[in-house]
């Protein structure tokens, strides 16, 4: 094979010695640790700072003399951390029900049945991921006070609906389960056929348990986008009690300005769960978006 | 599908039909719940927003006014046609200079100057059209799109840059490659709220700010970064003002903020999209003396090349629709040097709750979105190699 | 594909307009059962109270036979340990003691900022809370949309009213405070507390320049400033900020009260219209760009920067609200080595004192009957007497009550810099209670003031001209919209 003719003309390496080997090697190690470094300073030094005294942040000291713990305690008192959590908490479970349903349903239906306007639909799901958020948010907020259409209850502000029902469905998942279920060999669905099984029946019980990869995938990005919403909780909570976690950070680090220790301690308590979260599950979602992103 | 042909006998055609009916009847069902929450929140809404714009909205709809609201962004609809003419001339010019510019033949030679010529009469009829725009349009829209582009600019080089580096150093056979992974990716996942608070107090004013100190490693004197509403070069020693000058300094704080949080994203792509080049071809390169350099130039690059182009892609549609990370960092001192256009129609929809002026905004931004997006395509679309 | 989608989405698109256009038949922000009594003529009292234009007794009292809401929700602003401990005690006080069974809940709902922009879209609406605190200017922005209660129907009601002598407890100017004269004389709020601009200065710091007294006029003020910038206090604390002689926070009360302090106003009552480069405005604002020019002052660098600042030993002179004195009490005794400092006057070019006096009062949003009186009742206890005590005890507001203040001995034996403040009362003038003030502040006055201290060069007379003329504009959109 002469590749000479695909590849310009290169070239010839000088014979690589084994000091300037190692010597590039361990350039290439530096570069690594002093990204790693920069990427994690901002939270080490948020938890350093979370355990100081205030004297000891506004002098910038490193690291604490003794760790204050009880900055925490006094931090979750200040603001209503327990109820932001709750709802959180609530919020993320509500609407990752909701996404699981409609996104395998979808995405199961996109993939492997065949039905007039399927083609249309796909493309009118994939259009809307490139919607930006100020043309739907007026109309929504509105939608939601119940000003367009009578909803149920009169108004869904302050209700965990509004946190919910409108991210119970996006495109991206429907898209990510469409790629996964296309692939599953079509022999497996010819079997279930044979035996009488309908779509349903086949999605449930044989589809679902082999696709828990793109399923997990699916709900930590839902878990990941609902835990850090910021923008439409703020536009539809206004009672204090049913704000989520980080509409809740956000006013309490208005309020505590000059006290780093207690915003510091605030912070780290909200990325707590996330963190756990994407610790026990952190190959999942690197395979995950790999396996999206490379869709060109 | 042999297989399925021997286990299924020939069915009569109305058993085809009916299974392809029951099909329709599932495909849509399955469809249905999704659909319905896509159309309501996603679809109905752009829609719903273009009815708004045509109105004098405050808080409540107020009487028809028609592009009342269109114009106080343009100033006049000439105003836009004069821009997106000039707009079209560039490109025309843009694919005159290309194509002429294959052929050395003389008489092809004219057309690649009259392409140029075309090039800059596109250009000044932009420029003029921005110009009267600005004289009688909505300033704070269209300084906003400033502000944006030079987020947009400043952000998304730089992260596929560092992305694409680090991706390809941890290619590399490195120890510890899982351990670099996840804490670059660390920032993407965290809420931006959160790690806000910790730039805000690295990038504060005060002198004693970490960020000050280092710079103050390098002899500079302390900066007012999220609170300097002064672009940079002004900062450099040039003298020019207002949007012309750069990106402020509190927007460039913002932009660091934003490059931290977004690497790490671009880099566990990159790392896959890495993976999927087959080691053949490196090998039979290195075997005909290709050097580090020239590997990573010649095949890497082009191979890789679908995801740089899906990467940026999504981060400049992302940079435009970012708001969470800028609306945290932004302080009154800066002014409107860092509010891109989704703040501004944010503000004017919660702050002072003109509907009407918000979403006719948003639909400009939104038709932006989709030129861009459309150009994109174009443009670097046809430099992706599919390997 | 491609073509076929881009036409779906248009066909949807349309549909969808077209949808909106009917659905919106149905649309209104559903304002429930407006109380029709509101326009009904008040009641008139036995004794007319002062400010009220007499009415013609109505025939039937419309209040007879309403009976107060058993739940209501008042949304405030108050922060820090002591107000929310105060807040606490009076809503569980009422709810227990008061006869009609009504209970209260106290909200914090943000800041006066935050509050105003979540009532925009709410008014006229069952969401509204029963009681919400408002500055004058806030409110008349409300009833720009006719939203707001008009407590004249109540407080002279024989039943549920204010007796002459409790009306006229109140300081009279706190209590004509919330009559808008520009709606009719409606009466849409009630004072529970009042502050004030003042300045706080390190009296031991001062020691050490070499003064022994507060300055009283802008030059002194300058000179003791500079000289801070210069010489660090003793008793600052290690490593925490580079001297400074003053902070200034970007806050439209500051650019009222420098105003003031020059002898002007950013308001003329007389032809309507904002006067924002008023003589005096112009000097103030030239003076502070003087100070940072000469490397005197800065600003601040996150929200209450200048408290924590003044606390630590590095910031001479602060300006700001009275309320915030307990505050700056703690900051001073944070890290365990206070020192002696207290609250003046605003240094003035005007023979007495200027002080900017502003507070947020109480009001009530247009709901229904039940949930208005049940709303009234509260806010009557709220202000009554012995609350009023209690309050002005706990968060270091200024009781609006002549008989309270002439109680309070004790507190101000206890707290001189109090006294100091209070005295001061009587100097006082108001920021303007037009509506849109608040659009005025923070899209026209605050960031005029950045440009002015940025950049010591720039010409403070243009940049306050063209200011006052983005904010008369403003001012004149929203006048346009009274009905």
């Amino acid at each position: 094979m002469d590749n000479s003719t695909v590849l310009p003309t290169l070239k010839k390496d000088k014979k690589e010695s084994p000091a300037s080997r190692i010597l590039g090697k361990a350039g290439l190690y530096l570069i690594l640790i002093v990204g790693a470094v920069i990427f994690i300073f901002p939270f080490f030094w948020m938890i350093s700072n979370s355990l100081m005294t205030l004297g000891e942040t506004i002098t910038r000291q490193v690291w604490p003399k003794v760790p204050q713990w009880i900055n925490y305690k006094e931090a979750w008192d200040g603001a209503n951390f327990s109820k932001y959590f709750i709802n959180s908490v609530a919020v993320t479970l509500g609407t990752l029900t909701g996404l699981l349903f409609t996104s395998i349903l979808a995405g199961y239906a996109f993939g492997r049945i065949d039905f007039k306007g399927k083609d249309i639909l796909f493309g009118l799901f994939l259009a809307t991921m490139m919607i930006p958020e100020s043309v739907t948010l007026i109309p929504n907020y509105l939608l939601i006070r119940g000003n367009i259409f009578p909803l149920p209850g009169g108004t869904w502000i302050n209700t965990y609906w509004a946190l919910t029902v409108p991210f119970m469905a996006n495109a991206f998942s429907i898209f990510l389960l469409r790629q996964f279920f296309a692939q599953i060999p079509n022999e497996l669905w010819d079997a279930a056929r044979i035996d009488g099984c309908d779509h349903l029946r086949f999605l449930v019980q044989i589809v679902m348990p082999i696709s828990k990869a793109p399923i997990m995938t699916v709900l930590l990005f839902g878990f990941t986008a609902s835990w850090n919403a910021f923008q439409w909780p703020l536009l539809v909570t206004t009672r204090d009690t049913w704000r989520p976690l980080m509409v809740g950070l956000y006013g309490f680090v208005q309020e505590a300005g000059p006290y780093t220790h207690w915003l510091m301690a605030g912070a780290v308590i909200t990325i707590i769960p996330i963190l756990i979260v994407y610790f026990l599950t952190q190959k999942q979602f690197t395979q995950g978006i790999a396996t999206t992103g490379l869709k060109g | 599908m042999e297989s399925s042909k021997e286990l299924i006998p020939t069915k009569s055609s109305s058993a085809f039909k009916k299974q392809a009916r029951r099909d329709q009847i599932t495909g849509i069902l399955f469809t249905f719940p999704a659909f319905l929450i896509i159309f309501i929140f996603g679809i109905f809404p752009i829609g719903y927003s273009i009815y708004m714009s045509l109105f004098n909205w405050q808080v409540t709809k107020g009487p028809f006014i028609g592009d009342k609201n269109y114009l106080l962004i343009f100033g006049s609809w000439w105003n836009l046609l004069v821009l997106v003419a000039g707009l079209g001339l560039f490109v025309l010019g843009f694919f005159v200079w290309t194509r002429a510019f294959q052929s050395i033949n003389n008489g092809q030679r004219l057309a690649h100057i009259a392409g140029a010529l075309v090039l800059i009469l596109g250009g000044v009829i932009f420029i003029t059209g921005w110009g009267m725009m600005y004289e009688t349009g909505n300033k704070d829209f269209l300084n906003s799109l400033i502000v944006t582009i030079y987020y947009a600019l400043g952000t998304v080089p730089a992260e596929i840059i560092l992305g694409l580096v680090l991706a390809y150093i941890l290619y590399q056979d490195i120890i510890g490659k899982e351990a670099f992974r996840i804490i670059y990716f660390l920032p993407y996942i965290t809420p931006s709220i959160s790690t806000a608070v910790v730039f805000q107090i690295i990038f504060s004013s005060r002198e004693t700010s970490l960020a000050n100190t280092i710079i103050g490693l390098f002899g500079i004197d302390p900066l007012r970064w999220r609170f300097e509403p002064k672009p940079v070069l002004n900062l450099l020693g040039f003298d020019v003002s207002g949007l012309a000058g750069g990106p402020s300094l509190a927007l460039v704080t913002i932009i660091i903020f934003g490059i931290w949080s977004f690497v790490g994203y671009n880099t566990v792509i990159f790392l896959s999209g890495l993976g999927n080049i087959p080691k053949e071809i490196y090998e039979a390169a290195e075997m005909d003396g290709a050097s580090k350099w020239d590997r990573f130039w010649h095949i890497t690059i082009p191979m890789i090349s679908p995801v740089t182009f899906y990467l940026t892609l999504i981060g400049f549609i992302g940079t435009f629709k970012a708001f969470n990370h800028i609306y945290v960092m932004r302080t009154p001192s800066a002014q409107n040097t860092v509010v891109t256009t989704s703040l501004l129609v944010f503000d004017r929809f919660y702050k002072a709750n003109q509907y009407g002026v918000a979403t006719a905004q948003a639909i400009v931004l939104f038709v932006i979105i989709l030129g861009l997006t459309l150009a994109q395509n174009k443009v670097l679309g046809e430099r992706v190699f599919y390997g | 594909m491609r073509r076929k989608s881009v036409l779906f989405v248009a066909i949807i698109l349309i549909a969808s307009l077209v949808l909106g256009a009917c659905a919106t038949a149905t649309e209104t922000p559903a304002p429930t059962e407006v109380p029709t009594e509101a326009t009904v003529a008040t009641e008139v009292p036995t004794e007319a109270a002062p400010e009220e234009p007499t009415e013609v007794p109505t025939e039937a009292d419309p209040w007879a036979d309403v009976v107060p809401a058993k739940e209501i929700v008042w949304w405030h602003q108050h922060t820090g340990e002591a107000r929310e401990a105060a807040i606490a005690k009076i809503v569980s006080d009422f709810n227990a003691t008061n006869e009609y069974g009504i209970t209260v809940t106290a909200e914090y709902a943000g800041s006066y900022g935050d509050i105003f922009n979540k009532m925009l879209p709410i008014l006229n609406t069952p969401d509204v809370p029963d009681v919400v605190v408002g500055y004058q200017n806030q409110v008349a922005t409300y009833q720009l949309a006719d939203a707001m209660f008009d407590m004249n129907e109540l407080i002279n009601h024989p039943k549920y009213g204010l007796p002459k002598e409790e009306q006229e407890d109140f300081f009279p100017g706190f209590f004509a405070q919330d009559v808008f004269s520009l709606f009719d004389n409606q009466r849409l709020g009630l004072a529970p507390n009042r502050s004030m601009e003042v300045m706080y200065y390190n009296m031991d710091w001062l020691r050490e320049l070499g003064y022994d007294a507060p300055p009283t006029t802008p030059e002194e003020f300058k000179e003791m400033a500079c000289k801070a910038a210069q010489t660090p206090f003793s008793g600052a604390i290690e490593g925490a900020a580079s001297p400074t002689g003053y902070e200034l926070s970007i806050d439209t009360s500051r650019f009222a009260s420098w105003t003031f302090a020059f002898g002007g106003d950013i308001f003329d009552y007389t032809t309507n219209q904002f006067t924002l480069n008023s003589d005096a405005a112009v000097e103030a604002w030239t003076f502070i760009q003087s100070l940072f020019a000469d490397g005197c002052a800065r600003l601040v660098t996150e929200n209450y920067g200048d408290q924590t600042d003044f606390g630590n030993g590095t910031l001479l002179f602060s300006v700001g609200s009275s309320s915030g004195l307990p505050f700056y009490g703690d900051a001073v005794e944070a890290d365990g080595t206070p020192f002696e400092w207290s609250v003046a006057a605003i240094p003035h070019t005007t023979p007495d004192p200027v002080q900017n006096v502003y507070g947020a009062s109480v009001s009530i949003p247009k709901s229904t009957p039940e949930r208005e009186l049940a709303a009234w009742l509260f806010v009557k206890y709220y202000t009554s007497a012995d609350v009023n005590a209690e309050w002005a005890k706990a968060s270091g507001y200024f009781p609006v009550r002549q008989s309270v203040a002439a109680k309070f001995e004790d507190v101000f034996a206890a707290d001189p810099a109090y006294k100091t403040a209070f005295d001061l009362l009587k100097f006082g003038k108001f920021e303007p209670p037009v509506p849109g003030y608040d659009f005025v502040r923070d899209n026209v006055i605050e960031p005029v003031m950045t440009s002015i201290v940025d950049d010591p060069t720039s010409d403070v007379k243009a940049l306050l001209d063209e200011a006052n003329v983005n904010a008369n504009d403003i001012l004149a959109e929203q006048m346009s919209q009274i009905k």
